[in-house]
């Protein structure tokens, strides 16, 4: 190797190395460290090995804020996947005002989740929002309620601006994969005189079941990224009842100061994503087979 | 026949437009809410406004110092992307085009990063940042969203890298001409399209970053729009009109990037998570 190609490979290399190692790989190690301690960042550390992760396996509302992660989860899979694949679909039909269409769906993926927190806490507010109003407005003032307080229905409020703010981008995925499907197959379906509920069902979703899975990865690693609704619409609240994974990991570490414990949190998260993440994948590659 | 075609016209529009409805509804409520004041937001949230002021921008601009949180905003997304894409482009040129010892190491420990979740690295990286001296610095806001977009942009560029045929630079080294000159005479222009769609969503990636903004962030006159439109709450928890300003402030400048850049944004997105 020439020398001036080796001198090219080092510079052009080492400053994203150096900053990515520093600021991101470093970080996983230290975070992993950190877990192994007792510590409120202000008095020293003390070593505890593994009774952070020994008081994480039983911690009720570590517990608890899987289950509301998996509620996150049920909510994307049961409600935003169906509604965006029939929106695909019905793109996907030729519709007159597509362009608009789009860019409405669309638009929620792109604004910042605070923007939307704020958006959903006017629909939820309880003297004046739009859901309550809408209510009273309808006779059925008996249903009102304080959303966001209510133990009943915080999970659900929650998940909606969720499956509103990503529902666009999942939708745009399953179009693309709609329009990769040959036109011919589709016209002989035609011709055996099957209906659109039939094309769609027994036709269109066999053929686009890779893109599907795709989307069930990304519902998934969504469910399990998210935290920054619930940060600006409860904190967690009321009573841990819409805590979630990434919340709880913040409470502690920025709240309570318990950055040993806090950062077991984090690591648990880190694993759980990987561990998910490959054995979607590996699913995934199983049904393409 | 006709008629199954009627009805599945109708059913098809009425539900298409429903969901947009929804939608386009609650934008709408929240831009008629920022003209209103809370006296007519409470007696009829559904009305329009009853006269056409601007007092909640004005007000939400200057005294609740959105001004300064907008420049802020537009300074940390703007050298964040500069700082990722110098980088990443240089590194994934090594990557894509030189084969050497190291090179599928090099390229699988930026890959690696994709599977890792960005908020379970905030507690290690608000200490670093502290005992760098950088906590409520804008510096540091531009390192994290700088550094922690470089997964996805170095898989990105340097698959888009790896389909430039390599005829050109062959014939570019028996002209003589240097690596470095390659790099920015042939490879750069011709990775134009993935850098630009890459510098798109990175943008928007860094102007909506909200979490690690709340930490690192403290003095008023540093904070970006996330944190400035989430501490509205707080202080002016009361005032409904401004918060309606606010999200409408906020949300105008990604809107206009959609606008002008859909097409760029879709398949980039799709191509994006795809591979990813």
């Amino acid at each position: 190797m020439k020398k001036e190609q080796r001198l090219l490979i080092v510079t052009f290399s080492l400053p994203a190395l150096l900053l990515y190692i520093y600021f991101f790989l470093s970080p996983v190690g230290e975070v992993m460290y950190y877990s192994f301690f007792e510590w409120d960042a202000v008095s020293s550390k003390t070593f505890v090995f593994l009774e952070n992760f020994k008081v994480l396996i039983s911690d009720p509302v570590f517990y608890r804020s899987l289950l509301n992660t998996l509620h996150l989860l049920a909510f994307l899979i049961l409600l935003m996947i169906p509604l965006a694949l029939l929106l695909a679909y019905l793109l996907y039909t030729e519709v007159r005002a597509f362009k608009f269409l789009r860019t409405v769906f669309f638009i929620p993926v792109i604004i910042s989740s605070v923007a939307t927190a704020l958006m959903f806490q006017f629909i939820y507010e309880n003297y004046f929002g739009i859901l309550n109003t809408f209510l009273r407005s309808i006779g059925l003032g008996d249903y009102t309620r304080v959303w966001l307080s209510d133990p009943a229905t915080v999970m659900s409020a929650v998940s909606l601006p969720l499956v509103w703010s990503h529902l666009g981008l999942i939708m745009i995925i399953l179009l693309a994969g709609l329009q990769g499907v040959s036109t011919e197959v589709l016209e002989a379906a035609e011709m055996d005189g099957a209906n659109e509920f039939q094309r769609l069902i027994r036709v269109i979703i066999p053929m686009i079941s890779g893109v599907i899975s795709l989307c069930l990865v990304l519902a998934v690693t969504t469910a399990f990224k998210q935290f920054d609704f619930i940060l600006i619409l409860t904190q967690g609240g009321p009573l841990h009842r819409s805590e979630v994974t990434g919340s709880y990991m913040y409470n502690q570490g920025f709240g309570m100061m318990n950055y040993g414990y806090g950062s077991a949190i984090a690591v648990s998260i880190m694993v759980i994503a990987v561990v998910v993440s490959v054995a979607v994948q590996k699913a995934l590659n199983k049904a393409e087979r | 026949m006709k008629n199954r075609s009627l009805v599945f016209g109708t059913a098809k529009y009425g539900f298409l437009w429903l969901y947009a409805g929804l939608s386009l509804f609650l934008f709408a409520w929240i831009f008629a809410g920022s003209f209103k004041n809370n006296r007519e937001i409470f007696r009829s949230p559904f009305a329009l406004p009853e006269r056409l002021s601007f007092e909640n921008y004005i007000r939400a601009w200057e005294s609740a110092n959105m001004h300064a949180y907008f420049w802020n905003s537009i300074l940390v997304s703007t050298a964040s992307v500069i700082l990722t894409l110098a980088i990443a482009s240089m590194v994934s040129y090594v990557i894509a085009r030189f084969t050497f010892r190291g090179n599928f190491w090099l390229w699988g420990m930026f890959v690696i990063g994709l599977a890792i979740p960005m908020q379970s690295l905030l507690l290690p990286t608000f200490l670093k940042m502290n005992s760098l001296g950088l906590r409520d610095h804008l510096l540091s806001l531009i390192i994290v969203s700088g550094v922690f977009a470089l997964p996805k942009s170095v898989f990105v560029l340097a698959g888009f890298m790896r389909t430039i045929p390599a005829v050109l630079e062959e014939a570019a080294i028996v002209d003589g001409c240097s690596y470095w000159r390659m790099f920015y005479k042939i490879i750069l222009p011709l990775s134009m399209p993935g850098i630009a769609t890459l510098a798109i969503l990175d943008f928007i990636g860094a102007w909506n970053e909200y979490v690690y903004a709340s930490v690192l962030i403290s003095s008023d006159h540093l904070r970006t729009l996330p944190i400035g439109l989430a501490n509205f709450r707080g202080e002016f928890s009361s005032e409904y009109g401004l918060i309606c300003a606010g999200i409408t402030i906020t949300m105008i400048p990604v809107v206009l990037v959609y606008v002008f850049f859909q097409e760029q944004i879709v398949k980039g997105l799709v191509s994006g998570s795809v591979k990813g």
